[in-house]
């Protein structure tokens, strides 16, 4: 039952001073190599990963403990044995536990892009960047709803959906990455990611049920500088791919979108992030701008 | 025909296999399709219940 709980806890407690001011922050800025940054960030996302998972269950876990506490309270008030206090003490040991770790887990949680972009990202870039090149990147861990990321509110007392009471829209823009390498082949790709979450609140006219669901665009922009000494433009460029020149550079800008849901009342579904692949596909349309130039030699 | 003739820009000396065939290999797009399809969903840390995800850690 507690198995997410436990594991999340023990990375918790052997997280480094950095990790654990990471968590703090929800920030961090540096240059670093891929492998050193991988070290920085993979404990803290695996810990992450699994207090995701523990904080679903701890939640019903605490309605019915608080139930149960208050229905064995009575039951054992009524009678003289100290069996009964003692058990309620273990009883009451126990929520006290489960609030902990609930409050903890939710002050640590990060943003679920660290584990589902930034790491294998970091991953994949790891083949494509020299051991000696260093990638900078300003990174930020927040939530999908952070408050400090809070752009609007929309509300309407009379939606066209005769079904509902209210609906309020609240919009939040968190820009989450900002990323510059230079690669095997000697370009330069920069790119930045942000997420524009529309969290959609409504009240039901029946019983007055209410119901929260989140809808998100994940935005990423890449810039690509390919030196002109190893790639040529290809005869037909992507309309889409706009192409500067520099006198030893092209300028590849690109942008991407892509949209995902998260409903919270379905058991499990968490926000998720720009898939990695995705942003694999992006580059390789940004390639495929270009052909390699041949040399006599090969 | 001279070596000259047939690798100038090496200054007459002639490569070796190995060596061109590295050269070739360096002359390709960075980024292609093989690389989507190598992409592995598990590389994204999600995991069941049951999985272990602390081997990610070690990798």
């Amino acid at each position: 039952m507690f198995k997410n709980s436990s594991k999340a806890y023990r990375i918790y407690r052997k997280l480094t001073d950095e990790e654990k001011e990471i968590l703090e922050n929800k920030k961090l800025s540096g240059k670093h190599s891929i492998r050193e940054w991988n070290h920085k960030l993979s404990h803290i996302a695996v810990m992450d990963a699994y207090a995701d998972k523990a904080r679903q269950g701890l939640l019903p876990m605490m309605f019915m403990g608080g139930i149960i506490l208050i229905i064995t309270f009575f039951i054992f008030l009524g009678e003289d044995s100290m069996v009964g206090f003692i058990i309620w003490g273990l009883l009451a040991a126990a929520f006290a536990m489960i609030i902990y770790l609930y409050r903890l887990f939710n002050k640590i949680n990060v943003g679920n892009q660290l584990r589902l972009f930034v790491i294998p990202t970091l991953r994949m870039l790891s083949a494509k960047v020299g051991k000696r090149q260093r990638l900078e990147m300003d990174l930020n861990l927040a939530v999908a709803n952070d408050q400090n990321y809070f752009e609007s509110t929309v509300k309407d007392n009379n939606p066209e959906n005769q079904r509902l009471r209210s609906m309020t829209t609240n919009s939040f823009r968190i820009p989450w990455l900002k990323a510059k390498v230079v690669l095997a082949d000697g370009s330069l790709l920069v790119w930045e990611n942000e997420d524009l979450v529309n969290e959609r609140k409504v009240i039901k006219r029946h019983k007055g049920k209410r119901k929260t669901k989140y809808k998100i665009k994940h935005l990423a922009k890449i810039h690509l500088l390919m030196p002109k000494a190893r790639y040529q433009l290809v005869e037909q460029p992507d309309a889409t791919i706009q192409v500067y020149e520099t006198n030893k550079h092209y300028a590849l800008s690109l942008k991407g979108k892509e949209k995902t849901i998260r409903d919270p009342n379905v058991q499990g579904d968490m926000f998720k992030s720009m898939n990695p692949k995705y942003f694999i596909g992006l580059l390789i349309k940004a390639y495929q701008q270009v052909e390699p130039i041949q040399t006599q030699t090969a | 025909m001279s070596t000259e003739d047939i690798f100038p820009e090496e200054e007459g000396k002639p490569l070796d296999p190995s060596q061109r065939v590295r050269k070739k290999a360096i002359r390709r797009r960075l980024f292609t399709e093989s690389d989507y399809e190598a992409f592995d969903d598990e590389n994204l840390l999600e995991f069941d219940e049951d999985e272990e995800a602390l081997i990610y850690l070690d990798s």
